[in-house]
């Protein structure tokens, strides 16, 4: 592939993405809940696109394929055990979209300094968070750094790729927020999803068609068709290890929890909700067949890992397919970038700095964002730069770490007597373990990091909770006033429905003063 | 939880068990595309129908973001180390 050939794709990517991102700011206002949040303002398929765009890294077309060409379909069940863990945004969604409303929270560590009454569980979240995410994101900019690297044949050197993944993601989070950063998303999502079917039906056709590869996979690869697959890959511990965290995504990481305050109703987030698990099943099922054809078109690699590469530097898909591929899967991981470094900003701002309520010493809480952004991203860069072992370590321990959010999370909204203490020891605990088993590669009985975070998580929250004193009030308003909002839009509830308007309900109405009217059970709270 | 959720959350959690018990028992040795694969993919078409069922009355609430007041989010309740 030509490096002029290379220059000139990612450079009309560029510049047409970045022309999204400016024409996605027009009408942003001045708060951090418009630059953050674009104002709980947008539309369910955007939402949709975007939370695809932000979920979906280079890890689809490059790790996954890896992982089916050297295991099977075990890749395609762990993938969409990862999808079904979606059905926690039709319990939680609703809940966190609600409770931003009535509480004016703008981050999803910010929600459990509400629900606790203790800013510290935010506080701790939201350093925790940190601690993951900004390694994750310079693993994400290694990928673009070495894909660009190997697809023009060293003529991009890597730490040019780095830089422009790092230059660009800053750009899109810093010119609008989440305006640019949701609006350069979907079109990216889309972009995604268009390379990724244009290079699958080259691959399938140089195999001569569906029917034609199945029956190649039946005869030559059959172990590939069932699990535990190639090599006893996916044995169960393997596979619930890996599967685990995923399950959780959706509350566990920041980045994408955040998304469920955005939306403008309702509505709007089950169109994200239904929208996503759709993009979901055919950009997994675009992956994995990707992944089955590289078994087939490439039998004989050492490193699983590189089956994406060699094969689109192969001569199987054309040059010009093979260049929008590297296009997609580039899009895929500066898409995912900004917004992570978007939301830690937004964690930053709203929880480890109290710029909020510090706003006079401390000038516009918005320029402070924006420098946080840039903070960030530099961070990031420099830790692509410097390629240590231990920052690929608290990447790779990133969504394991991260499942020791989930317990106070679920807490918030299901279990009235979990503390502020609960919390803390469950959030530090949890993480300390997963960072721990992820160093000294030591799986107890057998089990990964993740399944012991997890454990070790909820016992903490639950035994310390036991024993420390709830933060009553706080918490039975927080439950049964989100509960009970939250009923008539239950299937079948028998409810009559009412306006989602403060001007109609109070007792309804997230925005109206607690009162007896909401309490869970009442008539009135069901008007 | 409603006991509407309760029955909800009780009958997908079934299918995320069964998602990670069939292809581990049943189905190890069925090596064909109508194996594992099939299953995963059905099963999560199964759990996006029963999601559209689920978030049905969503779509009612179609009324624009709420101009609400929201209290503050670290309202006179909520101090740094408070117990109530």
């Amino acid at each position: 592939m030509s490096t002029t050939a290379v220059l000139l794709a990612i450079g009309i990517y560029v510049l047409a993405t970045t022309g999204v991102a400016l024409w996605a700011r027009r009408g942003s206002g001045q708060t951090l809940e418009d630059y953050f949040l674009a104002n709980r303002t947008l539309g369910g398929i955007v939402s949709a696109l975007s939370y695809s765009a932000t979920t979906y890294s280079a890890f689809m077309m490059v790790g996954l394929a890896g992982l089916t060409y050297r295991g099977g379909i075990g890749a395609l069940g762990f993938e969409l055990i990862y999808l079904s863990g979606l059905l926690l945004v039709a319990f939680f969604g609703p809940r966190f979209w609600l409770a931003g409303r009535r509480y004016g929270i703008i981050s999803p560590a910010e929600l459990l300094s509400v629900r606790y009454a203790d800013r510290r569980v935010g506080w701790v979240a939201a350093v925790l968070s940190l601690v993951f995410l900004v390694p994750y994101s310079a693993v994400q900019l290694m990928g673009v750094g070495y894909l660009l690297q190997g697809l023009s044949q060293g003529a991009i050197p890597f730490l040019a790729g780095v830089l422009l993944a790092t230059v660009v993601a800053i750009a899109w989070a810093w010119l609008g927020g989440l305006r640019s950063v949701a609006w350069t998303d979907a079109a990216q999502a889309l972009l995604m999803l268009a390379t990724s079917i244009l290079v699958v039906v080259f691959a399938l056709s140089h195999l001569g068609g569906v029917r034609q590869a199945v029956e190649r996979l039946t005869v030559e690869t059959p172990d590939w068709l069932a699990v535990p697959g190639g090599g006893n890959y996916f044995q169960f511990s393997t596979f619930l290890g890996l599967s685990l965290p995923w399950f959780f995504f959706s509350l566990s990481n920041p980045q994408v929890a955040q998304r469920l305050f955005v939306p403008r109703s309702l509505s709007a987030l089950r169109r994200m909700l239904l929208g996503f698990i759709a993009f979901g099943l055919i950009y997994t099922l675009l992956s994995v067949s990707w992944g089955l054809a590289s078994r087939l078109l490439l039998p004989n690699l050492a490193n699983p890992d590189l089956a994406t590469p060699t094969l689109l530097a192969s001569h199987v898909v054309p040059d010009i397919v093979a260049l929008l591929a590297m296009v997609g899967i580039t899009a895929a991981a500066i898409s995912t970038i900004d917004s992570i470094l978007l939301t830690l900003a937004s964690l930053v701002a709203r929880d480890v700095l109290p710029l909020a309520e510090s706003r006079r010493k401390h000038g516009n809480p918005l320029a402070w964002s924006r420098g946080v952004i840039l903070l960030l991203g530099v961070v990031a860069f420099l830790f692509a730069r410097l390629q240590l072992n231990w920052i690929a370590l608290l990447s790779v321990a990133s969504s394991a770490g991260l499942l020791a959010l989930v317990p106070a999370n679920v807490g918030a909204f299901f279990w009235k007597k979990g503390t502020a203490p609960g919390a803390l020891a469950s959030l530090i605990g949890g993480g300390l373990v997963s960072l721990v088993l992820q160093a000294t590669g030591w799986k107890p009985l057998g089990w990964w990091p993740g399944v012991w975070t997890l454990l070790v998580a909820t016992g903490l929250f639950i035994a310390v909770s036991e024993v420390t004193s709830a933060p009553t009030e706080r918490a039975t308003q927080f439950v049964d006033e989100i509960a009970a909002a939250l009923r008539p839009y239950l299937p079948d509830s028998g409810h009559i429905r009412p306006s989602f308007s403060p001007s109609t309900s109070p007792a309804t109405t997230m925005g109206s003063p607690p009162s007896a009217a909401s309490a869970p059970g009442s008539p009135e709270a069901s008007r | 939880m409603h006991p509407v959720e309760r029955r909800l959350a009780a009958l997908l959690g079934t299918l995320v068990l069964l998602a990670y018990l069939v292809p581990f028992t049943l189905l190890t040795q069925v090596k064909a595309w109508y194996g594992a694969g099939l299953f995963w993919v059905l099963f999560v078409i199964v759990v996006a129908g029963i999601l559209t069922y689920q978030t049905k009355g969503w779509k009612e609430a179609e009324t624009p973001a709420a101009k609400v007041q929201p209290q503050p989010a670290h309202s006179t309740t909520v101090h740094a180390g408070s117990k109530d």
